[in-house]
């Protein structure tokens, strides 16, 4: 049970940073990217690859950031003149060019067979016995500095310029933000966290491939940041492991409801999972939790003044 | 300050700008009048590059900026208004005044991070700023509310201290009195001539003639795409070219 827990909350990890990568693209600039699980794909490979040919820990996790984040900006950059909605189209491409390169060139990702053998970070040291519990304190880490930075970076300066542009470009534009710049920062710094989630996937399982990295991870990002309300990262925490509670507790239902077969509780299980959603949007839809918004200061400026003089 | 030449604009087949040249003086206040469909309002957007003109040149300040992205002009202080108010509704009042700040690390992801204490010295000093704002348009109140709760005039007035955020030396303003109740007119025109005397230069499309001939040093008269005169509000209220233009010939 502690073994299934351990793997369960390392899985829950790794979504709420895929999560995490949306919230700043769509929950706060307002460009949807179908194509995450492409992005954490090319973090994943690109991890593997750098540690099978010796590269250490954070070698392989900091050149994933690098090559997601370069990527991010690429494809961002090249569907900007395109109007907003092709963005959709462009990202759900990228998706499956990363799909369908993963599978078809061998030479550098093993095609379907995947690449195996992914060396686990310092597991020599730790042993196989305590390692989940290792590796799982090792993502939670993670997935505290990436929420620590991204919520110092977006309640300040940053953040509100993006909410701007995703409210009115033109606007955001008029009040003097470069907003294609916004969005290109928006599109890396999704990019970059993807690219963590991919790393931790392929040492989490020390074996990618091209199955691994679905339509339905891009799903369940999508449903974290609904559930928890757009803009807000403390929100899609909440939402990413609702989500996750409602996959795994409804595991359960068989040793419950013994009239269903096996396949027909998978079946209602993703019933259940949607029901919850839709649920949640006809009482809450606006999500869990609001995004930040800056408070005025409790003191008046005049006040301010006439105290000061 | 800013000279516009034989600017021309189409949209499709209509010529909503044919050759309109104009010269705004700094310090002035310049209405531009004229009946609907005379493009004041692409001229304002081609100044504003919200629209990109076919032909012709915008000087500000002695540089070409025809065609600059809006964010180019406000930086270099020319900011505008909409004749249907554009704020950011998932924004607080304050949010929205805020962002209007005139800094760089606005556009950083890096600085929060890197150099938490100068971000955070900033942005206390630029919400002092924009706290004042708000007390100046008398919205000081609700600068934690976010603008959908507000009154048309209101929200005129919340953009009015969006654009004075950016310390402007230029403000085009596109019918700040449209839609707003008679009462919060007077209350716009007060504001507007305090910032006059302050030196901004203002650039006024408006119908309301109240207004105009309350603010207005020189009026602009445009028709058909085109400058059609210009003068003192009396001087362009008499002529009969502009009695013409409006009525359409009739009388």
């Amino acid at each position: 049970m502690i073994a299934y827990l351990t793997t369960i909350m390392t899985l829950v990890s790794i979504a709420v940073l895929i999560a995490f990568a949306l919230n700043v693209q769509w929950g706060m600039c307002g460009m949807v990217n179908f194509g995450l699980a492409g992005f954490v794909a090319l973090g994943a490979y690109t991890t593997a690859l750098i540690s099978l040919n010796g590269g250490g820990f954070f070698v392989s996790v900091f050149a994933a950031i690098i090559v997601c984040a370069v990527m991010g900006a690429i494809v961002s950059l090249i569907s900007m003149r395109l109007s907003e909605d092709y963005l959709a189209v462009v990202t759900l491409g990228f998706g499956e060019i990363i799909r369908l390169v993963t599978l078809n060139e061998g030479w550098l990702t093993g095609g379907a067979l995947g690449l195996p053998g992914i060396p686990r970070p310092m597991i020599d040291v730790i042993g196989t016995d305590h390692y989940e519990v290792f590796f799982l304190g090792i993502c939670v880490v993670i997935v505290g500095i990436v929420f620590a930075g991204l919520e110092i970076a977006t309640r300040g300066p940053f953040g509100r310029s993006l909410r701007a542009v995703r409210d009115d470009d033109l606007v955001a534009s008029s009040l003097g933000k470069n907003v294609l710049l916004l969005r290109v920062k928006a599109f890396a710094v999704g990019g970059g966290i993807t690219g963590i989630a991919g790393s931790l996937q392929a040492f989490q399982f020390s074996y990618i491939d091209p199955s691994q990295f679905t339509a339905i991870m891009t799903a369940y990002a999508f449903m974290a940041v609904i559930a928890g309300g757009q803009g807000s990262h403390r929100g899609l925490i909440l939402g990413a492991c609702s989500v996750m509670f409602l996959l795994e507790a409804t595991r359960f239902l068989k040793d419950v409801v013994d009239v269903l077969d096996n396949s027909q509780i998978a079946a209602i299980r993703l019933i259940l999972i949607g029901a919850g959603l839709i649920l949640l949007l006809i009482f809450r839809p606006q999500g869990l939790l609001r995004e930040y918004r800056l408070k005025a200061p409790k003191s008046s400026p005049s006040s301010a003044d006439s105290t000061a003089t | 300050m800013l000279s516009v030449q034989s600017l021309t604009k189409k949209f499709g087949g209509v010529a909503a700008l044919a050759g309109c040249s104009l010269e705004i003086p700094e310090g002035q206040i310049t209405a531009i009048i004229g009946p609907n469909g005379a493009g004041k309002s692409t001229l304002l957007n081609c100044i504003a590059g919200a629209v990109t003109p076919d032909g012709g040149h915008v000087r500000y300040l002695g540089t070409d900026v025809t065609g600059a992205k809006p964010y180019i002009l406000a930086r270099n202080r020319l900011v505008r208004t909409f004749q249907i108010s554009r704020e950011l509704s998932s924004l607080s009042l304050l949010e929205n005044v805020l962002l209007a700040r005139q800094n760089a690390s606005d556009e950083s992801f890096f600085d929060p991070i890197l150099f938490p204490a100068r971000v955070r010295r900033q942005q206390d000093a630029d919400i002092d700023k924009a706290m004042k704002l708000l007390v100046r348009v008398g919205l000081e109140g609700l600068a934690d509310a976010t603008p959908n709760i507000l009154s048309g005039g209101q929200k005129k007035l919340l953009e009015l201290a969006r654009a004075l955020m950016l310390e402007p030396r230029m403000v085009l303003l596109d019918e700040p009195a449209a839609g707003v109740a008679p009462p919060m007119v007077q209350v716009l025109i007060g504001i507007i001539k305090e910032l006059h005397q302050e030196g901004v230069t203002f650039v006024l499309v408006e119908h309301n003639m109240d207004m105009v001939s309350a603010l207005s040093d020189q009026v602009c008269v445009m028709a058909e795409g085109k400058d059609l005169m210009s003068g003192s509000f009396e001087q362009v209220a008499s002529d009969a070219r502009v009695v013409e233009a409006y009525l359409g010939g009739v009388l």
